[in-house]
């Protein structure tokens, strides 16, 4: 039976497994710390999947149980050394579609990203994964409105931060 | 004007081929690891200064300090106390314990950081009941002692022994609070934080 559950779970983990990669990358600044939280949302996940029942989608509920980990469960080690690579690899593919100038707002804009609070930030990754306001309210446990009176702040701050002029 | 975030959003989403890809082989051994979550280090803290009070009232015990009781009438009070604050200690254990049972990470972020917040609170309750009753207590011993006493006092003045009383009451209480306001600060700092800021979008 144990053993049904744990198939079970690390099927759907590795299915889905880029959700927690892409929460991992916006919330740590080297693989070090990207392994470490990646390794404890998969230990609070295994601990809730019995719960899980299957009435919700997998995906989103891990959306879930990895943000609340990485704003709340997560303790960052003290060595916050930012490797020279470890961001910069999501913006190796797109030196193609774009020029040099976009590609170098595309990067300020990541890295302003990067450096908005938790909350701030958890919002910004539900709004890139392209999540509906019900469902950023839901996971965060505010209001529909007061998400989206947050997310155009944050979207203002963001596009200051990037033109400043 | 070209959009950034939107052209950023395009980009996101097309990040799949950049990141790590574990193999199932890879996922089955984290299965077994321990978590090393604040929540664990709350409940690990919370335990042990559960434990301290409860050594604290046992380190009174010894013979030096039942002659001074013997001597003095605080035996029965002694007692009293120690029911008192056993009673106290299960009523805040258990409820410790209901409030962090409670804690879930597929509730949502707001609701999960209040359990968390509510749980340490629960300790926090403990602490300032168990520095008043140390105080009450030590002042109703110190009165009691000075009343039944039997000479140990006798050289000294009144004003002078309750000044000392209330200079040590006074340190111990300070060292104790700022202990602990110490421990909190480093466990919940960012889970206060991050609440905080939860709520400010509700105003």
């Amino acid at each position: 039976m144990e053993k049904d559950l744990q198939e079970k779970f690390v099927t759907l983990l590795e299915e889905n497994q880029n959700i927690v990669h892409k929460v991992c990358r916006l919330y740590t600044n080297n693989r070090e710390q990207h392994n470490d939280l990646f390794q404890e949302v998969t230990i609070q996940l295994w601990r809730a999947f019995p719960k899980f029942r299957g009435d919700a989608k997998f995906s989103t509920w891990m959306y879930r149980v990895a943000l609340n980990t990485a704003i709340t469960l997560y303790r960052k080690s003290k060595r916050t050394v930012q490797t020279q690579d470890f961001d910069d690899v999501m913006f190796r593919i797109s030196s193609e579609e774009y020029d040099d100038t976009v590609e170098l707002q595309l990067k300020v804009m990541y890295n302003a990203i990067k450096d908005l609070n938790d909350i701030e930030k958890a919002l910004v990754f539900l709004y890139l994964e392209d999540k509906n306001y019900k469902e950023i309210s839901e996971t965060m446990g505010i209001t529909e409105v007061n998400a989206r009176v947050k997310m155009n702040r944050v979207k203002g701050k963001l596009r200051k931060l990037v033109n400043p002029s | 004007m070209v959009d950034e975030l939107e052209l950023l959003k395009k980009q996101w989403q097309k990040q799949d081929e950049t990141l790590p890809k574990l193999s199932k082989k890879d996922i089955y051994p984290m299965l077994l690891k321990k978590s090393s979550s604040i929540v664990k280090w709350i409940f690990i803290i919370s335990m042990l200064e559960f434990v301290f009070w409860i050594v604290l009232s046992f380190a009174f015990g010894g013979d030096d300090s039942k002659q001074f009781e013997k001597e003095h009438g605080l035996q029965t009070f002694d007692t009293v106390i120690l029911v008192l604050h056993l009673g106290a200690l299960i009523f805040f254990v258990s409820w410790f314990y209901r409030n962090y049972k409670r804690i879930e990470t597929t509730d949502s972020s707001k609701v999960l950081l209040e359990n968390i917040i509510k749980t340490r609170k629960t300790v926090k309750y403990y602490i300032w009941f168990s520095m008043a009753f140390l105080a009450v207590s030590a002042l109703i011993a110190f009165i009691i002692s000075t009343q039944n006493d039997t000479g140990d006092f006798a050289d000294r003045s009144m004003t002078v022994l309750a000044l000392q009383f209330t200079a040590i009451m006074t340190v111990i209480m300070l060292l104790m609070w700022g202990f602990y306001k110490m421990i909190y600060g480093i466990l919940m700092r960012r889970l206060d934080r991050n609440y905080k800021e939860l709520k400010k979008m509700e105003v």
